[in-house]
């Protein structure tokens, strides 16, 4: 049986917010995560959560009258949201000794 | 907004494409728009935050120049240039040694003499090896690669040359000093007086009691003015490879016609060499003349290296302009 893929506690968090709004650009997690994010290194982890395959983004349409780079925008991909919830079954046997599987 | 663009552009010539898509397109492109939906009054709040976590981003993200590959080849040619000319700019400085060993020191203990010659080898390689980073860089600059691939071989370059500096003038010289001493005190004599020069930059931060000769009759004479002008002639010495690969990189990289550009690194290089040593003794008289901070004085050459750099940037597209 293969290892559980591990999780930093930024990229759990990331994930977490991802699953709860869909879809974020970098700037507005920062906002989201109560200071736990930090602007200057959100993006860095943002690229290597794409490299992992954890996370999928796509280039929001300029509204009229804007100008510069599109934003990107982020959302969490099956194989992320699988290794969260498997983070989260075995934090909860962990914590209760109950398997919500079995139970 | 004209930073976010430089920002963008200074991110592009330092790393690959994909981390400039992946991390640095999505921090300007939000940087962008919350520059754009704030008020105009709080545009500097903005500017200031997105620009700090740029710097952050940056920092972070530095790891990887040193992962980009240097191009096939590269690495070597840049070696067999470094080790080329540290070798023969060291023959030529070791000449006025070697005559002075000869005709004054130690006539009569030619023994000693062979011995003298080899220690008084690491400090020519010092004196030598900064001024191999001129011909190094058109190496790097003589190639047709990416930008931040160039970048990437400029930056491990500055690495291995700060190493190299750090290990010679810090270390190895100072030793060779040390035996230098011990060699020419006479059988049964006790261990030799160091001056500071001699003790290595460990010893001359944390132990340097071992040093009691100072440069006695001058103004510099207490311990500890000797001891700061020694370390600032140090950390000199490993800023000097690298005032010399800027200079270098950024005398290439300006626009140039037939008679307006950078010397050939063959011409360029003796005359760093000899605006060093003029430079450090104006700075070294300077020093002197209006008691200025012990040391200030060996900052000048590059000081004016530096000077030289920004003068060359704005005047050259002026000359090019007028011509």
């Amino acid at each position: 049986m293969s290892e559980l893929p591990r999780f930093s506690a930024t990229e759990r968090l990331i994930v977490e917010l991802l699953a709860e709004h869909e879809e974020l650009f970098g700037l507005r997690m920062v906002e989201l995560s109560d200071g736990r994010l930090k602007r200057g290194t959100v993006y860095v982890t943002l690229g290597r959560m794409h490299e992992k395959g954890y996370l999928e983004s796509r280039q929001e349409p300029l509204p009229e009258g804007a100008i510069g780079l599109p934003r990107r925008l982020y959302r969490p991909t099956g194989f992320a949201m699988r290794v969260l919830a498997a983070w989260r079954a075995a934090e909860q046997i962990y914590v209760t000794g109950v398997n919500p599987q079995e139970a | 907004m004209a930073t976010t663009s430089r920002a963008l552009a200074f991110a592009s010539r330092w790393f690959d494409e994909q981390t400039v898509r992946r991390v640095f397109e999505p921090l300007v492109a939000d940087w962008q728009r919350e520059w754009q939906e704030a008020l105009p009054a709080l545009r500097w709040r903005v500017l200031a935050r997105g620009l700090f976590a740029f710097v952050v981003a940056i920092i972070v993200s530095s790891p990887r120049i040193a992962l980009t590959p240097a191009p096939d080849g590269l690495t070597n040619e840049i070696a067999r240039r470094v080790t080329r000319f540290t070798a023969v700019a060291t023959a030529l400085l070791m000449i006025p040694v070697i005559i002075e060993l000869t005709q004054w020191w130690m006539k009569d203990a030619s023994w000693i003499r062979g011995s003298l010659y080899l220690l008084a080898l690491p400090g020519a390689i010092t004196m030598a090896f900064p001024f191999a980073m001129t011909g190094a860089v058109d190496v790097i600059q003589s190639r047709d690669v990416l930008p931040h691939v160039g970048r990437a071989a400029l930056v491990k370059l500055c690495a291995f040359a700060i190493v190299f500096m750090l290990i010679y003038a810090g270390w190895v010289v100072p030793s060779a000093g040390q035996a230098a001493r011990t060699a020419m005190n006479p059988a049964g004599m006790s261990a030799p007086l160091l001056r500071v020069e001699e003790l290595t930059t460990i010893q001359l931060m944390f132990d340097p009691d071992r040093a009691t000769v100072f440069a006695q009759g001058t103004y510099s004479a207490s311990r500890a003015f000797s001891i700061r002008s020694e370390l600032n002639k140090r950390v000199v010495l490993m800023a000097l490879p690298l005032a010399l690969l800027w200079l270098r990189w950024r005398a290439l990289s300006l626009p140039r016609r037939r008679w307006i550009g950078p010397l050939p690194w063959m011409t360029a290089t003796p005359i760093g060499m000899v605006a060093f040593v003029g430079l450090l003794f104006v700075g070294f008289w300077l020093e002197k003349e209006f008691r200025l901070t012990p040391g200030i004085g060996n900052w000048l050459p590059i000081a004016a290296f530096a000077l030289w750099v920004s003068v060359t940037r704005y005047c050259r597209p002026f000359l090019l302009a007028r011509v």
